[in-house]
């Protein structure tokens, strides 16, 4: 059987860390376990709560973001904006968490019965074929958007085949390798809308950022070739 | 605003140091859940929002009704005790469905209908349905129909 209590339990823990403020390791880990409880839920042939944790996700990834951005050197205007942007998402993160919505979502994750693994594994394909329509896409249209479509369908698979007790180190090889598009292309993001609010930063700094960008979807393309004949 | 608010189905009793909350649907109001969301489909009902209890019985529920659904689901306390002016407050969209509980559900229809909250004159059976139309304030909405399940095996 495999049982969502003990995710929900790591919800719960970092819920207060990240109500706290202090450690960002708080709301990385509750978009995190928000993400993994996502998985489950596709597990178990349930999509109610997903929306509910979407939500979730996407409001702590508001901050989350921001507080990536700070834990990198950044130039000095735009970290002052950076900050002033994290004030306000956080301003905007902390009342959800006392949100009847966000107590109704606990509430109705602590009744969540196990699953038989037999019926987790049967459901493991969805991921594998999701994966493959989005590197199809990829494949087709080599946008931005596409590989982040692969990024987020290849997690899902890791998370799936973790909550199945497999082996994911190869997983998370490719995903750091994709990770590292994701990471530059929001930082080029934040960059352009602080610019676009009248932010200055030296070009050279901004061709620095578009250059490491383009290296890195090289190495997401070099990494995936290795990998796919895995699936 | 169309409202349509839903009993959970039948659900299985409380094992021994089970929680009320984790009581799941039986296989048969499973079953004659789907015929009910068969037969409001055939009637052409359609949500753009869907709010449920967080007890499992009432997700299982307004899972099945997922089919019905065009927009998003949220989960809410609210749907899990009385009815207050806090559930009504948050409310969004035209057509929206509500899965709850008695003796709430039937507290809620008289509530919205009357401005009184007598709920033993709208008595629930599970799986059951009352579609609403108006205002979703108290006394500000009138009754368009009351589905009893066994609707769903006759449509």
């Amino acid at each position: 059987m495999i049982d969502p209590q003990p995710w929900l339990t790591h919800l719960r823990v970092h819920l207060l860390i990240a109500r706290e403020g202090s450690d960002p390791e708080g709301v990385h880990q509750v978009r995190v376990a928000g993400r993994r409880l996502r998985v489950w839920l596709e597990l178990a042939g349930m999509s109610l709560l997903e929306d509910d944790l979407a939500w979730l996700v996407q409001v702590a990834g508001q901050v989350r973001d921001l507080e990536v951005l700070l834990s990198d050197e950044q130039p000095e205007a735009f970290a002052k904006w950076l900050r002033k942007e994290l004030k306000a998402a956080r301003a905007t993160f902390v009342p959800t968490l006392d949100s009847p919505r966000m107590a109704g979502l606990l509430w109705a994750l602590s009744s969540l019965p196990p699953i038989p693994l037999s019926q987790a594994q049967a459901r493991l394909s969805r991921f594998e074929r999701r994966l493959r329509r989005r590197a199809a896409t990829w494949a087709q249209e080599d946008t931005l958007e596409a590989l982040h479509g692969v990024r987020r369908a290849l997690r899902r698979l890791r998370y799936a085949r973790e909550w199945l007790g497999h082996d994911t180190d190869d997983l998370k090889r490719l995903q750091d390798a994709l990770g590292q598009v994701g990471d530059l292309s929001f930082t080029l993001t934040y960059l352009q809308r602080f610019e676009q609010q009248g932010g200055k930063v030296a070009s050279s700094h901004r061709r620095r950022l578009e250059g490491r960008l383009q290296q890195a979807i090289e190495q997401a393309r070099q990494s995936w070739r290795e990998w796919t004949g895995d699936l | 605003m169309e409202v349509f608010l839903v009993r959970h189905a039948i659900a299985a009793n409380a094992l021994p140091g089970q929680s009320d909350d984790a009581r799941p649907l039986t296989p048969e109001g499973v079953e004659r859940f789907r015929l009910m969301v068969r037969a409001l489909k055939k009637l052409g009902v359609g949500f753009d929002r869907l709010y449920f209890s967080p007890k499992l019985r009432a997700v299982q529920t307004a899972e099945l009704l997922r089919p019905l659904l065009q927009g998003e689901a949220e989960v809410t306390p609210h749907l899990a005790e009385a009815p207050s002016s806090a559930l009504l407050e948050q409310l969004r969209g035209e057509s929206v469905a509500l899965v709850g509980h008695e003796p709430w559900m039937g507290e809620l229809v008289a509530w919205l209908l009357t401005g009184e909250r007598l709920g033993e004159r709208f008595p629930f059976k599970k799986g059951g349905v009352a579609h609403l139309e108006g205002r979703p304030e108290p006394g500000g909405m009138r009754l368009l129909a009351f589905l009893p399940p066994a609707i769903g095996r006759k449509l």
